[in-house]
């Protein structure tokens, strides 16, 4: 496989990512009034009655209540930010599952973020590293000298 | 290249600790109904304006220059039930002495089911049975019974999780009261 041959297939790889992040963000419908969006929208927010339960997976009187709030807004026309918002406000930022970028909170999307970009530095550098031992090893072609060598002294090791 | 393993190794525990300090600091575990996260408290109480079960219009801006105790309940709320005697025992004493009034919200009821409850209990103050209302949500109630003591300037300074206790509402009448002037208490309280 040539150099072009093995870009041509990272490319590939690459576009196919990027085809699938913006497939499933645009999944979820942000407007209207629909089940799907109403779900998508119950499924950011914690039922704070129940213990690791999302408003959208659950059955306490404050999740329906909140629900049930949530086709309201829809209906008034308001954005996902608007009534993610109208419930923080009332809530708290502890009320959605998507925490905010501020403060303490803001590690959460940043490390993940950090880790992954150390990890690709740290790994090219790994292979620059290793394509220079290799480099330096002047392409170390093994010759017939050499396999003679290595076969006398692998005979004189079973002797 | 020992060192540069050593110096990763290093960097690398360090921010684990960190991350399991702040992981075990946080209150992830603690139970959901503890966490206050209420953000009416402190702030001017969201109005309420409806009929109440017997038809009469309710509007929180005649209670203006009293106290006005705002309850959140339900008739098949046990908790909710327990607390009626100390609500009929604060709201007599009070409608007496004309500085504190009671509000019933009923959550998830119905009018029929609310009037019962009363007939059953007594109790002679202003009850709202609107289910269509989102006034539990603008309140930022979480479970049932909840309660809101709203100042008579209109600021909601004080949330009880669970029954209230009329000795326990009137502590926070008083405390409040020593208070003005200076700045509003915003506190929860919850039942043992």
């Amino acid at each position: 496989m040539t150099a072009t041959q093995r870009r041509a297939g990272w490319l590939v790889v690459l576009a196919a990512v990027v085809a699938l992040v913006i497939a499933g963000a645009r999944s979820t419908p942000t407007s209207g009034v629909s089940e799907d969006r109403a779900y998508a929208l119950a499924g950011q927010m914690k039922c704070l009655q129940c213990f690791g339960e999302s408003v959208a997976g659950s059955q306490a009187d404050i999740a329906i209540k909140m629900r049930s709030e949530i086709r309201a807004q829809m209906r008034k026309g308001r954005t996902d930010d608007e009534i993610l918002g109208f419930f923080a406000d009332r809530y708290g930022q502890r009320v959605l599952l998507n925490p905010s970028g501020d403060g303490v909170t803001s590690l959460v999307w940043v490390i993940p973020v950090m880790a992954a970009g150390l990890a690709v530095v740290g790994l090219g550098l790994a292979f620059a590293s290793w394509r220079r031992q290799r480099d330096d090893a002047g392409g170390a072609t093994v010759s017939d000298e050499d396999r003679d060598l290595v076969a006398a002294a692998l005979e004189g090791d079973d002797g | 290249m020992k060192h540069r393993a050593a110096i990763i190794a290093g960097i690398v525990g360090v921010v684990v600790v960190a991350l399991i300090v702040l992981f075990v600091t946080s209150n992830i575990d603690q139970d959901p109904l503890s966490i206050d996260t209420n953000q009416v408290v402190g702030k001017r109480a969201p109005a309420i304006d409806a009929k109440d079960t017997e038809g009469r219009p309710f509007t929180m801006d005649d209670y203006r220059g009293r106290w006005l105790l705002v309850n959140f309940f339900a008739t098949w709320c046990t908790p909710c039930i327990a607390e009626h005697p100390q609500l009929k025992a604060f709201a007599e004493q009070h409608s007496r002495t004309g500085d504190a009034s009671v509000v019933s919200v009923a959550y998830n009821d119905t009018a029929t089911a609310v009037r019962g409850f009363f007939e059953q209990r007594g109790g002679d103050w202003a009850v709202i049975a609107d289910d269509k209302s989102d006034f539990a949500i603008d309140y930022a109630v979480v479970g049932l019974p909840e309660s809101y003591l709203v100042s008579p300037d209109g600021v909601v300074v004080h949330k009880f999780v669970g029954g209230i206790t009329k000795s326990e509402v009137e502590a926070e009448m008083a405390k409040d009261s020593v208070k003005a002037g200076s700045s509003a208490s915003t506190t929860t309280t919850s039942a043992p």
